[in-house]
């Protein structure tokens, strides 16, 4: 009995047995047809309409050959989900054949065979605490680079820490514990003095449909403790959190993102009504309904003067949206840009003037592969540049499989601005390639025409979901935070911290 | 034969799931033949008594009565091309429907009885060699198969059906379809035949192909409510999710409290809108199955998202004697409890829930140290109760290891328990 239950659980379908698929396509169905073969479209139009409308037509070349049965599978199911029946179903073996006949039959990976740039020196800084697991979210504040200003949150084991460098040795401190935090944002909710800590908590490493993502404020107190506040419970995956007054009432609204799954999800304005015996009234609003959203940034993206949302959705939209703040407390929406293939695996976004003409242009990393498992080639860092126009210029600036977090600043003090990435990878993922396939850690040197140079720091260990560029050793120039996200999850106590030795 | 009086237990309506999964609330002629079985059950038995008849035929009466409270005698509309006549017939057919469950003593219990009750000795021992076939004691030639077609040429329905099943049961699924095909040929137009190709075609996960028999069968009948139920088992495989739900309605429209189809319905209704039907179709399975943890803890989210906080709370609360520790659990009720205002309440339940988190993850990390067919069976028991307590749904895979290799001890044994009643 318990073992009919178990199989009974929900599960993917299944290839059917080799020696029934013969007798079950002979099987006459009510119109005469083979039953195994129910009669749907098999040209390449009919393959384009389905496969190009819930999202951008995927490249042939995003996948290798022996992959594309998945995929279609995946997509034709994702369809059946979500309850739409507008489309016609293609033949499967007419959607596979269209994607294989211009996939790869592997993947290619170029590879950098340069040796490791000798302007970083690696450091592993050894810290008194609880270990560290997988680090999702480093905070500092530029303006306070004293001790207590990094803030680490640890998506394994829920801890929000700060790192404490007070001392000549390192100690790292449990501020409060959550489920999977995945940002942190440091602000002053409250308005009291203090500074205060949003959380924003997906509620389970893997996706899930059991709505447990939470949004958390740790009310800063004045002895450095926090108080850990519900902001909102039962979101499906909360992925991140910004704050911006957008009603100009002089109080902190909130943006929150909302990952969710396939088919729930959302980006949230939430309007602060004011505070009730210290705990906020909050009036949520959807701004964006679709599910995917990566990070959210609140800048002047069009130099009004008005601070603007900026959204990094992935799922199949891999796009860059802009909320223009119209300053009447709404928002006119652009796109910024959008990769245009499903399976790019949006990771992140920075923003910076690289071309320093004053305005605001961004860095964009897509190198996701939670979603499918698979390092890609076309995994890349690109700049978009602000010329004043949507969408914005892009253009590549390096490849690199697992790419997951870029950031800015002028690494080789020469007075512009340069870009450093890390990437993240499974051990497994790695494995399964030559060493030296994959860097882990470069930095892009730009030049006088707003090119970029690429560097290689590190290679093949790729265990790292975020950076930071921060005078770490106080010499002047720009060391890079690296904290490690061990996707063994085995615990660390050091802190990985590559030293610019520039200056 | 004494006199036909109304039996008062008999009278209240019937929630049994039949053979074709309907749940029926009494039909006034099924009843009246219950009645009447009963009442001749009863006579022999008094008889045997006052005669001092054989312990064997003691023990025939128990056996029989026994298979009764398993084969429900409302299942007997749902036989059109049974002739109902005498009280062997209808001995012979609950022995049939006994036969179709796999409760072989219980199916020669009833033909013991039908044979001494009278006149259909042809059905009693059609009956007798199919349930030697199916039992093993006759091999499922095709000999045997051709041997009974020509002995009861008017019983070829039920014997294919025999057939198909035996096959079907022992995984011989390709001779399933062959005999399908030969039965189709025979009865060009049988609804049942292709419900039954629906239902081997279910078996080894050809979806597309079950859909087709299912929807086949229901346009020649569209009353074979056993169609439905696959058809809408097939599409739910195949993530339809849209027409799955379309036919778990109309399933449930002739069958409201199929509590299989009311928990696939239920799943299915995700969507922002379907809130009030899945509460509506979540409380109909908490009344039908009041322990069902699964049903509670959907019903508690349901509430929740919808800030029902009290409701919530009132619903999610009756677990915690049942799953303490479990993490969701937890977590919902520090949902509702912040919902209500009561935030040492809250905070006491969010601890435990990262109390539990931290249980899971310290469980994941073993789980995934070693791979599912290189893990000792201690670290297959630590992971089954281990999960058991903190999510207890991630204990299915843990224990059914520990229960294929043998290695079942009262612990587990209690564990598989509880788990296979949640499950249900």
């Amino acid at each position: 009995m318990l073992l009919l239950l178990l199989l009974g659980c929900t599960r993917e379908p299944q290839e059917i047995r080799p020696d029934l698929s013969g007798m079950i396509r002979n099987i006459p169905s009510a119109d005469g047809s083979p039953a195994g073969a129910i009669a749907r479209p098999k040209t390449d139009t009919a393959v384009k309409k389905f496969c190009g409308d819930c999202h951008a037509l995927p490249r042939a070349t995003s996948f290798p050959k022996s992959r594309w049965d998945h995929e279609v599978r995946q997509g034709i199911r994702l369809y059946r989900e979500s309850r739409r029946d507008d489309l016609v179903i293609p033949d499967f073996d007419a959607a596979v054949a269209f994607f294989t006949r211009g996939a790869p039959d592997e993947y290619e990976f170029a590879g950098s065979r340069e040796p490791l740039d000798g302007r970083f020196r690696a450091v592993a800084v050894p810290f008194d605490g609880e270990p560290v697991h997988a680090i999702s979210n480093l905070h500092l504040d530029p303006s306070k680079p004293a001790a207590g200003d990094l803030i680490l949150a640890d998506l394994w084991s829920g801890r929000i820490s700060r790192l404490d460098r007070s001392d000549a040795e390192h100690r790292l401190t449990t501020l409060t514990t959550v489920s999977n935090p995945a940002h942190v944002e440091r602000i002053d909710f409250d308005l009291d003095g203090i500074d205060d800590l949003l959380v924003a908590d997906l509620g389970s490493l893997n996706p899930q449909d059991t709505r447990e993502g939470s949004l958390w404020w740790l009310k800063g107190k004045p002895d450095g403790s926090y108080d850990r506040i519900t902001l909102r419970m039962g979101l499906s995956r909360t992925s991140d959190v910004a704050a911006i007054d957008f009603d100009k009432d002089g109080d902190l609204d909130l943006v929150v993102g909302d990952f969710g799954l396939h088919f729930e999800g959302a980006v949230y304005l939430v309007e602060n009504l004011g505070f009730v015996d210290g705990v906020p009234d909050l009036k949520w609003e959807v701004l964006d309904d679709r599910p995917g959203l990566v990070e959210v940034e609140i800048v002047d993206l069009d130099g009004d003067s008005r601070l603007d949302i900026v959204t990094l959705i992935s799922q199949q939209y891999e796009t860059i949206e802009a909320h223009l703040n119209q300053g009447d407390g709404t928002f006119r929406r652009q796109t910024v840009y959008q990769l245009g293939d499903p399976a790019s695996g949006s990771s992140g976004m920075e923003f910076s003037d690289l071309d320093g003409d004053g305005d605001l242009d961004v860095v964009l990393t897509n190198g996701d592969t939670f979603d499918d498992d698979l390092p890609k080639p076309f995994h890349r860092i690109h700049v978009l540049i602000n010329n004043g126009t949507f969408p914005f210029a892009g253009k590549v600036v390096a490849e690199m499989p697992g790419v997951y977090c870029a950031c800015v600043g002028d690494i080789d003090s020469d007075g512009d601005q340069d870009i450093a990435a890390v990437s993240l990878l499974t051990v497994e993922q790695i494995a399964q390639h030559d060493s030296g396939t994959f860097d882990s850690v470069i930095w892009l040197e730009q030049s006088s025409d707003g090119d970029f140079r690429r560097h290689t720091i590190e290679r093949d260990r790729c265990d790292s979901a975020t950076c930071r560029l921060f005078d770490w050793d106080g010499d002047g120039d720009l060391d890079l935070l690296t904290p490690r996200y061990n996707t063994t999850m085995d615990g660390i106590t050091d802190f990985e911290v590559f030293e610019n030795t520039t200056l | 034969m004494p006199a036909r009086k109304p039996n008062r237990k008999s009278r209240r309506p019937s929630t049994a799931t039949t053979e074709t999964g309907r749940v029926d609330h009494g039909r006034r002629r099924s009843r009246r033949r219950l009645v009447v079985l009963l009442g001749a059950l009863l006579a022999v038995v008094v008889s045997a008594v006052h005669v001092g008849a054989s312990r064997a035929r003691r023990s025939d009466f128990e056996k029989a009565m026994q298979a009764r409270r398993l084969v429900k005698a409302e299942t007997l509309v749902d036989r059109p091309w049974w002739p109902f006549g005498s009280l062997a017939d209808e001995t012979v057919m609950r022995a049939r429907l006994a036969r179709l469950r796999g409760e072989d003593a219980a199916a020669t219990a009833f033909l013991n009885f039908a044979e001494s009750a009278g006149d259909a000795p042809r059905r009693i021992e059609l009956e007798r060699r199919l349930l030697a076939i199916q039992s093993g004691q006759v091999a499922a030639s095709v000999d045997e198969l051709s041997s009974l077609l020509q002995s009861h040429p008017d019983e070829g329905p039920i014997i294919f059906e025999a057939f198909v099943n035996i096959n079907a049961a022992s995984g011989r699924f390709d001779q399933a379809l062959s005999l399908l095909t030969i039965w189709g040929e025979a009865d060009p137009t049988s609804a049942l035949v292709d419900m039954h190709r629906g239902e081997v075609l279910l078996a080894v996960d050809a979806y597309d192909a079950a859909v087709t028999a299912f929807r086949r069968s229901l346009a020649r009948n569209e009353h074979v409510l056993r169609s439905r139920i696959g058809l809408t088992e097939a599409l739910n495989q195949l993530q339809s999710s849209g027409e799955a739900l379309q036919q778990a309605r109309l399933v449930l429209a002739e069958d409201p409290t199929n509590i299989t189809i009311l928990n696939t319905a239920a799943g299915l209704l995700s969507g922002p809108d379907d809130g009030a039907e899945r509460e509506r179709l979540l409380r109909l399975m908490l009344a039908i199955d009041p322990d069902n943890y699964d049903a509670t803890l959907s019903l508690g989210r349901l509430l929740c998202d919808r800030q029902e906080f009290p409701q919530a709370f009132e619903v999610l609360v009756k677990l915690e004697s049942f799953h303490p520790l479990d993490a969701s659990l937890n977590y919902l009720l520090a949902q509702a409890a912040t919902g209500l205002g009561r935030q040492a309440d809250a905070a006491k339940y969010l601890e435990q829930h990262f109390a539990s988190k931290a249980e899971i993850d310290r469980l994941t990390k073993i789980k995934r140290s070693r791979s599912d067919d290189r893990r000792s069976l201690d670290d297959e028991r630590t992971l089954a109760l281990g999960f058991m307590k903190f999510e207890w749904k991630s204990a299915g895979p843990h224990l059914m290891r520990i229960q294929q290799a043998a290695g079942v001890d009262p612990e587990v044994s209690q564990a598989i328990n509880k788990f296979s009643r949640q499950m249900n």
